[in-house]
């Protein structure tokens, strides 16, 4: 079986700096990382690989450091890393990112199953990999709990309003599992100095048979107009007090606002 | 840029006969757009022997019902459901498609987004209009609720956007009711995912409507959980957390607060062991009162609360809970 992984790789969003003149995010100076929801993705790729046997190829779509990501998803575990990096991809948006990367895994076809992680940290998107399925007309299964590859049938344990639901779809198709999937493995520190002598495959734009005028920003649907800082309309007054005493004022506050004294 | 109708479409959810509170919130915000556009606001509902959902659908300020039935519709279905949705869209070319950040419409929206190849911003916070070049300008939080973003889709239509349930207030509006009957053209060949098996097992809760939310953060520990649930029994208040106490599983992760969880817009607000991240934070700024207990005097919580408590969570409250009781037994 022949697994594709997406992987993104995003910066640490607890350490999020915004050029307070500006507005803007201070990219260069965030730590980047894999977006931590693609890491239940490539475990889940990895444990169904172990199981039904085959191979498991990361890919990613990004600047050259995106290699990064890659690296890391090698030291866990995936057999080949692709990279899709090109001048001309900056500024792409959901639609035409599930559109490269939909080209990409049919440049590595045949495969089995897409899996994506079921949202970035960064964009907060969570798009990407429905478009993906779309873009290649193959079975969509979202907000994925337990997965189960079984002769050419997926099966699915689903997270849906209000429960859970089993799907079955016939493979190829694209899954996108969620936070509480699996926890992620820690790669070895073997595993990570081998990671580092293993070779990346790059494909370039026109490898995948698209132009620069498809991508990128101007092949993007949609521009962000405007980045700013949320307002903080609310500032504690604090009350520094023994325990006892605080509760008894927060007790007397919260009975006041809901009419009950 | 392909001509659009100027219509401002709706999508509607339902279940048992009955429009989910999501959907009357969205038609709320799809009167705004529509208004500030000067079209038509259309809500979109799909399903089978659903006339009763079309007519409310006027009270709540539609001005057109599309009433899409099918009784391959009765039950959601996501590739049923897009093709449906997709084929009235390139038929009567909206202007505006708005889904709710619901799991139906996180999966619909991208879909019907990608087959009618235009873009689209998911989980918006707020819409506004720029009338003049006919734009939705779609606002939501990102990098972790860090920023605050506005997205437009200039040259491409429908302009389309999920909105998360929670950020309006749903309104009564008569209007006059003019329902639009369609009959879709489908296939049960199409479906592409066999639902073997449904377990509902949440019952839908009220935490969008709730007076009181209590929530618990990574500081709280699984101990302060135990007086979390204590507390919002008391008040008759409903629970939440953040995104560590999900992944810990101290809550249910539908009881996530923040900008990938759940907006909530209660009375009270009690943010327990929390330490502020934005991404929390964005999920009770409609709020009314919000208290907040860290015992980290620096924490970032502080400056998004009401009143600050510096105090160890377990301690605060047993001491509140305490309090409180003391009050209720003696009425």
């Amino acid at each position: 079986m022949h697994v594709i992984v997406c992987v993104k790789q995003v910066p640490s969003v607890e350490e999020v700096k915004v050029d307070a003149e500006t507005g803007r995010i201070l990219r260069e100076e965030l730590p980047l990382m894999v977006n931590p929801n693609d890491r239940n993705a490539i475990e889940a790729a990895l444990r169904l690989r172990d199981e039904v046997g085959g191979t498991v190829t990361a890919v990613s779509m990004g600047p050259p450091q995106a290699e990064e990501a890659l690296r890391e998803a090698m030291a866990m575990g995936v057999n080949r890393a692709v990279l899709i990096s090109d001048p001309a991809l900056a500024g792409s948006d959901a639609f035409v990112t599930s559109k490269v990367l939909a080209k990409a895994a049919l440049k590595l076809a045949p495969f089995d199953l897409i899996v994506c992680g079921s949202r970035s940290a960064d964009g907060e998107t969570g798009i990407v990999g429905v478009q993906i399925a779309e873009e290649l007309n193959l079975p969509q299964i979202t907000w994925v709990l337990e997965l189960k590859v079984e002769g050419e049938v997926v099966r699915a344990k689903r997270s849906i309003d209000g429960g859970y639901e089993i799907v079955e779809a016939c493979l190829p198709a694209v899954v996108t599992v969620t936070r509480d999937a699996n926890k992620p493995r820690y790669p070895t520190m073997r595993s990570i100095v081998e990671a580092c002598r293993r070779p990346i495959e790059r494909l370039s734009l026109k490898d995948l048979g698209l132009s620069p005028e498809e991508v990128g920003f101007k092949g993007s649907p949609t521009r962000i107009e405007r980045v700013f800082q949320a307002e903080r309309k609310r500032r504690a007054t604090i009350i520094s007090k023994p325990v006892e005493e605080a509760a008894r004022e927060v007790a007397l506050m919260i009975l006041r606002e809901l009419g009950k004294v | 840029m392909e001509r659009a109708c100027g219509e401002c479409w709706v999508f509607v959810e339902h279940k048992d006969g009955r429009i989910k509170q999501a959907s009357l919130e969205l038609m709320a915000k799809g009167r705004e757009v529509a208004d500030g556009l000067s079209r038509e606001l259309a809500a979109v509902v799909l399903g089978w022997n659903i006339g009763n959902v079309a007519v409310e659908l006027a009270r709540h300020g539609a001005d057109k019902v599309y009433l899409v039935e099918h009784p391959l519709l009765e039950r959601y279905q996501v590739d049923l459901y897009c093709k449906a949705v997709s084929d009235l869209a390139s038929e009567v070319k909206p202007d505006v498609i708005l889904f709710s950040s619901t799991r139906v419409g996180c999966e619909l929206a991208p879909k019907v987004a990608k087959r009618l190849r235009t873009g689209m911003t998911a989980d918006c916070l707020d819409l506004r209009v720029d009338a003049s070049r006919g734009l939705v300008k779609q606002v939501k939080a990102s990098f972790g609720g860090n920023v605050m973003v506005e997205v437009v889709t200039p040259f491409h239509r429908p302009q389309i956007a999920t909105v998360k349930p929670g950020v309006a207030t749903p309104v009564v509006k008569e209007r006059r009711e003019v329902v639009v009957r369609v009959t879709p053209k489908l296939d049960e060949r199409e479906v592409k995912v066999r639902v073997v098996e449904k377990l509902e097992t949440q019952k839908e809760d009220n935490l969008e409507l709730a007076e009181v939310v209590v929530a618990g953060g990574r500081g709280a520990g699984e101990e302060g959980f135990r007086l979390i649930r204590r507390l919002a029994e008391i008040l008759g208040g409903e629970i939440g957390g953040t995104r560590p106490a999900a992944d810990e599983g101290w809550i249910p992760r539908e009881r996530q607060i923040g900008q990938s969880g759940r907006i909530v817009s209660p009375k009270i607000y009690i943010s327990l062991g929390a330490s502020g991240a934005l991404q929390h934070v964005v999920g009770f700024r409609r709020a009314g009162l919000v208290i907040a207990v860290n015992k980290d005097p620096k924490a970032p919580i502080f400056d998004h609360a009401d009143v600050g408590v510096v105090a160890d969570v377990k301690e605060f409250l047993e001491a509140l809970i305490q309090e409180l009781e003391k009050y209720l037994n003696a009425r």
